[in-house]
């Protein structure tokens, strides 16, 4: 019997990681923007995305994939609005990139200009795996408590947005846009944070701006490689 | 649960490179955990030995390691350990930092056996 230690030395994430940056890279040279929604079960998160989709609509195709461990509910919610393919994870509680790729193509044989993932209502697990996404954005609802991110640093560390929701339920609930603010820039101060109502409509106006404005800073790069 | 995929990896990983050595078996593996992977080691060692059973890896020892989160303060320079996940500087209390250890979860190295060859000429 010989042995032998073979240093390696690399994240077991890594390839994952790669593959991630690839997908996003495939995806951005279509022309599509990238929006991951990370948040606890029942935030808001399918209600924002069918005003967002309403919205983008005008202006923009849109497609959007949502996972959950089980049912298609959401994809019928969200199908009026933009072509939606539902992921059924079996049990699993994120999204990995392999399901992500293999839903894609039945959303049809063509590009969209924003692509949706909504996660699996979770703040553990998918915070730690990448989807190739622009940007992640966390919908926290007043109904959850302002003390979340404390709580879920690393959701909060790795995103870059946080949707504030469900705005409207504000004087019924203990629970304070600075508290939640303040705890979120402590973990992540480069956090942009909007407080939105989807169902009102307040605050949608600066949610659309944001994601519009971040597709074109990604556009113009693909169009003016330094 | 997502240790479970992550050990998948982690196999997969130990495994190519078993075959690579031409190596007969995975004696260990050895996994630096940090404190901001998203890992919990518990879990991990759980998943780690649940999927080992029916694979060639049977009988592989995990040894963990835990990095703890470290950072770098942007502002004033100073290195120091985030306590209670709060980037923020304890010295000048600026929260322009940077992660400088405690997110990886690093495959560090692998041990493998070679069986002696029956046979096999001096």
């Amino acid at each position: 019997m010989t042995q032998q230690t073979i240093d390696v030395k690399q994240d077991i994430r890594a390839q994952r990681r790669a593959a991630a940056e690839q997908f996003r890279r495939r995806m951005e040279s279509q022309g599509t923007f990238i929006v991951r929604l990370l948040s606890s079960p029942g935030a808001g998160k399918t209600t924002l995305l069918e005003k967002t989709a309403q919205r983008l609509g005008n202006g923009y195709s849109v497609g959007v994939l949502v996972g959950d461990v089980e049912t298609d509910r959401d994809a019928k919610r969200l199908a009026p609005f933009a072509p939606t393919k539902q992921i059924t994870t079996g049990g699993a509680c994120h999204l990995e990139l392999p399901l992500v790729e293999r839903a894609l193509p039945d959303l049809g044989d063509r590009s969209f200009d924003f692509l949706f993932i909504e996660d699996v209502g979770n703040l553990i697990c998918p915070a730690s795996h990448e989807l190739g996404e622009h940007v992640r954005v966390i919908v926290l609802s007043t109904t959850e408590g302002d003390d979340k991110p404390g709580k879920y640093p690393k959701a909060f560390r790795t995103s870059q947005v946080v949707v504030i929701s469900k705005l409207d339920l504000l004087p019924h609930v203990p629970f304070s846009v600075e508290c939640a603010t303040e705890d979120a820039l402590s973990v992540q101060p480069d956090l942009t944070i909007l407080p939105v109502c989807a169902l009102t409509g307040d605050g949608m106006d600066a949610w659309c701006e944001l994601l519009e404005s971040r597709r074109r800073d990604v556009v113009e790069r693909i169009a003016n490689p330094s | 649960m997502h240790e479970f995929s992550l050990v998948t990896t982690l196999l997969e990983q130990a495994d190519t490179l078993r075959r690579e050595q031409d190596a007969d078996h995975v004696v260990s593996v050895k996994v630096s955990v940090g404190e901001f992977s998203g890992v919990e080691p518990e879990l991990f060692r759980n998943a780690f030995e649940r999927l080992i059973e029916d694979t060639p890896m049977r009988g592989a020892e995990l040894q963990m390691t835990c990095e703890p989160l470290r950072s770098h303060c942007e502002s004033c320079g100073c290195d120091f350990a985030i306590e209670r996940f709060r980037f923020e500087c304890p010295e000048c209390k600026s929260r322009d930092v940077t992660i400088v250890s405690g997110e990886g979860l690093v495959l560090e190295s692998v041990t493998l056996e070679q069986e002696e060859s029956v046979g096999a000429r001096p």
